[in-house]
Parts: structure tokens; C-alpha cells; sequence
């Protein structure tokens, strides 16, 4: 019988062996690149959500009346429907978005996606497409001074971190907004949507990892709102949410790399006030 | 790798010295959890980057051994958790083993020694293809050697979470290898 311990040993050596001169350990550049790369790497990994929703949910608004929302945790992420609305999407985890866009799904003559086995083409359908208008703002003071859309941003001092790059973009007026602060391993990223003008809606958002310790709290308005952590395949949490819907407003905030008691201060002192004079 | 220069350079000799010894410890730790030789050498010049910085001397030689470990862990971590590069660092895995498939057959050996290869190739495979958490602890137990405790504090589980991944990556093991093996 072979010895595992005694073949992997063996095995590792043919792996690239590595070798490096200690200047260059003080390259400032590469290890600046580093850096900038962990930056997008949050960056890129906050916008996943983003993308996601607008996947999922931007193009489910239903034309009917709108009235007080359900906020449902699920195996990867949450679900929104107004109480009124259909039953609440189901949410695709991110792969298997990408493997019904890849891998399953054909396209008709019109361009109408259709996943293989499912139906035929119709030649009635049309596509349309909406092309949105953004603005986007490199720090959160630029983006409170110019912008007309309300956005009541949570107390980040209570996070107790001084974050490097921020990042905010307003899809459509008010229609949505995305705001993300980053500083090396930790994040925090706000995304509102306004469903004011919409008669009904159901939107689903996913997460990288599985969803677990939900939790309910109830703020100083007396406003309800779920928290949930989102875990790795490595078992440990990835980050913190928190999803609230106020006077036609969803709110979605994630917290990554920070404590869950930092994070639960933060979401009891948010005053959301400001929406019902908005 | 070295690609710009600082103004000064200051040879360090301490330092080479630690790189010398603990370089490609590292360098194979983070290659089996990244998968991507770059990702790998960028975190382990990190740890150094962090070395260099730490203020604290350390107790022992095993303290700063596991010390880098750790930090090598995180480095890993970080890089891991984006789904981005989950998803790329498997690309690039297959990748590279269709390239070392190639340059195998470009130059074949001696057929015991062609044998012994494919065998350590398909072992290595094996161990790349278990989840991250397995691989990590099945690297550190069979390869640095390391005691459960000392695993469990490098990784930050707990030493029942250690004992349950490995005895289940050595399960995983034993479903994928073709050849029996002994993991005492």
C-alpha cells in the first residue's frame, strides 16, 4: 500500500518552486498593486449583488398596487414582494445564472431567449431594451453635496474604519443607488431602490454564499427590518445584511469583515426618518 | 517577479535568509489553495511585505513559523473569498494541468519513471480538486506536517472542525485515487 504522506511529499516536488530576492519583498509598487487588486476584488464582489438584482428584479415589476412588502430569506440570498404581488421569485445562485445564459438557453430569430426544452420560439414577442442613465460619485461627501436623490446613509464611524475608496452610482434618478465603501478586507455597500412610481413589485437577490443566522429586529421608528449573515464554502461569514423597506424604499446593506456587534450598533442607530418627509 | 526597483535597495540578509527557509513552505501552501501560481507568489511576498513590518519579535522559530502560516492562510483567504476568483482560479487550473499534461508527453522518460509521474500527477489532482477547506488542512497535516492544534490555530476552526475536514478529505481521497493508500 501506498503511503500518502511519503507520495504527496514527492508530489510537491514537482510543483514550480519559488524563489525571490528580498528587495524585491520592498517593492512599494507591486505590493501597492496588491493592494489595489484586493480593492477591486471587494469592489467587483459588492456589485455581484448588485448585478444580480438588477437581473432578478428590476425586470419584475408588476402592474399592480403597491403595498406593504415581504421580506423572505432563502438558501442564497432574499426575496422582496409587495403584499399584494405575485408569490415571491425564486432566486438563481450566481452559477446558475451564468449557466442558463451560457449553456441552456437558445435564441430565437427575435432574440428572445428560450432555454432549451422548455418552449418554442414565439414570434410574437418583442425585445426591448432600457438603456439607463447613471451618475456616479468617487466619495460619499461629493455625492451628498450634488445629488437630489434621499439616501440616508448609516453612521460608518461606528464601524471604527477608515475606508480608502468609495464608490456611488444613481441609476435613473432615484430609481436606484448604489453606494460601496472599501477598505482592505472589510466593505460596506448600501443599494436602494425606489419603488414608488411602481404599481407592484417582486425582486430576488443572491449572494456568493449560503444565507444563515436570520434575525428580526426593530428599529427606533419602529420599523422592521431582517439581518442575515451570508457563509463561505470555508464555513465562515463572509459578511452581514440587513434589508429594510420604508415608505416605498428598499434598502439593502451589507457588511463584510466587520463585527457583528459593530454592525447591529450601526443598523439600531439608523434613522430613517427622512424618508417619510421625502 | 521583482518588477520594479526601489529607490534604495537594501539587501536584507536576515530576510533572504527567511524567504530562503520558509519561501516555498509558503509559496506551495498558497498554490494549493489558490491554484494560480501568480496569486500564490503575490500573497507569499505579501507575508513577507507583513514580516518586515511586525514589530513584535517572536518567542520561538515555531512561533514564527506558524505566525507566517497564519498570515499566508489569511493572504489565501482573501484572495479566495472573491467568487470571481473561484471561478477563474478553476479556469486556470485546468489551464495549467492541460499544460503540464503536455510538457509530460513531450518528454517522456524512462517508463517506471513515466509511471511514478502520471501516479503523483493524479494524486496531486486529486488533492487540487477537494473543496478549499479540505485541501488547506490535508496540505498542512500531510505535507508541513503539522499537529491538529497547531493547524487548528493557523486556521482559526476549532481542533474537533480540523479532525472532521481531514478525516472527510481523506475520504474524498480515497473515492478519487485509484491506488490505495495509507494516510497514517
Amino acid at each position: 500500500m501506498n503511503n500518502f504522506r511519503k507520495e504527496y511529499g514527492q508530489a510537491m516536488k514537482e510543483l514550480p518552486e519559488f524563489h525571490m530576492e528580498a528587495e524585491c519583498v520592498q517593492d512599494e509598487l507591486h505590493h501597492h498593486r496588491i493592494q489595489k487588486q484586493s480593492r477591486n476584488r471587494m469592489i467587483a464582489r459588492g456589485c455581484t449583488a448588485a448585478a444580480l438584482f438588477l437581473l432578478c428584479g428590476a425586470g419584475s415589476v408588476a402592474a399592480k398596487g403597491y403595498m406593504n412588502s415581504v421580506i423572505e430569506v432563502r438558501d442564497n440570498g432574499y426575496t422582496v414582494t409587495d403584499g399584494g404581488s405575485m408569490e415571491p421569485m425564486t432566486i438563481a445562485r450566481s452559477g446558475a445564472v451564468e449557466a442558463e445564459t451560457e449553456e441552456s438557453v437558445s435564441e430565437c430569430e427575435n432574440g428572445v431567449a428560450v432555454p432549451y426544452g422548455v418552449g418554442e420560439c414565439d414570434d410574437s414577442l418583442v425585445v426591448e431594451s432600457v438603456v439607463s442613465e447613471n451618475e456616479e460619485y468617487e466619495s460619499l461627501g461629493e455625492f451628498l453635496e450634488n445629488s437630489p436623490v434621499t439616501v440616508k446613509i448609516p453612521n460608518l464611524v461606528m464601524l471604527e474604519t477608515e475606508f480608502e475608496a468609495a464608490h456611488v452610482t444613481a441609476i435613473d434618478d432615484s430609481m436606484m443607488t448604489y453606494v460601496m465603501v472599501v477598505q482592505e478586507g472589510k466593505y460596506f455597500s448600501l443599494r436602494q431602490t425606489d419603488y414608488r412610481e411602481a404599481d407592484g413589485y417582486s425582486s430576488g437577490t443572491a449572494y456568493t454564499g449560503k444565507t444563515a443566522n436570520e434575525r428580526n429586529y426593530t428599529n427606533s421608528q419602529g420599523l422592521n427590518y431582517i439581518v442575515f449573515d451570508t457563509i463561505g464554502e470555508d464555513g465562515e461569514t463572509e459578511a452581514t445584511h440587513a434589508v429594510i423597506s420604508v415608505e416605498g424604499r428598499e434598502l439593502s446593506m451589507d457588511f463584510g469583515g466587520f463585527e457583528p456587534e459593530k454592525v447591529e450598533k450601526v443598523l439600531a442607530s439608523l434613522d430613517l426618518t427622512v424618508y417619510f418627509t421625502d | 517577479m521583482c518588477r520594479t526597483k526601489m529607490e534604495k535597495p537594501v539587501r536584507n540578509e536576515n530576510l533572504q535568509q527567511k524567504i530562503d527557509t520558509y519561501g516555498d513552505m509558503l509559496f506551495k501552501l498558497c498554490l494549493i489553495r489558490l491554484q494560480n501560481v501568480q496569486d500564490a507568489e503575490d500573497v507569499v511576498q505579501d507575508v513577507f511585505y507583513q514580516y518586515i513590518r511586525r514589530i513584535e519579535p517572536f518567542e520561538s522559530e515555531e512561533h514564527e513559523k506558524a505566525w507566517l502560516l497564519k498570515v499566508a492562510v489569511n493572504g489565501c483567504r482573501k484572495v479566495w473569498r472573491s467568487a470571481w476568483r473561484r471561478h477563474r482560479s478553476d479556469e486556470e487550473w485546468q489551464d495549467n494541468a492541460e499544460e503540464a499534461d503536455r510538457v509530460t508527453a513531450a518528454n517522456p522518460g524512462p517508463e517506471e519513471y513515466s509511471l511514478e509521474r502520471e501516479k503523483q500527477q493524479r494524486l496531486l489532482k486529486a488533492v487540487m480538486e477537494l473543496p478549499a477547506k479540505y485541501r488547506e488542512v490535508i496540505h498542512l497535516f500531510y505535507y508541513q506536517e503539522l499537529s491538529v492544534r497547531t493547524i487548528a490555530e493557523i486556521t482559526g476552526r476549532g481542533q474537533s472542525t480540523v479532525t472532521s475536514q481531514l478525516t472527510r478529505g481523506r475520504e474524498l481521497l480515497r473515492k478519487s485515487l485509484k491506488e490505495e493508500y495509507d494516510f497514517e
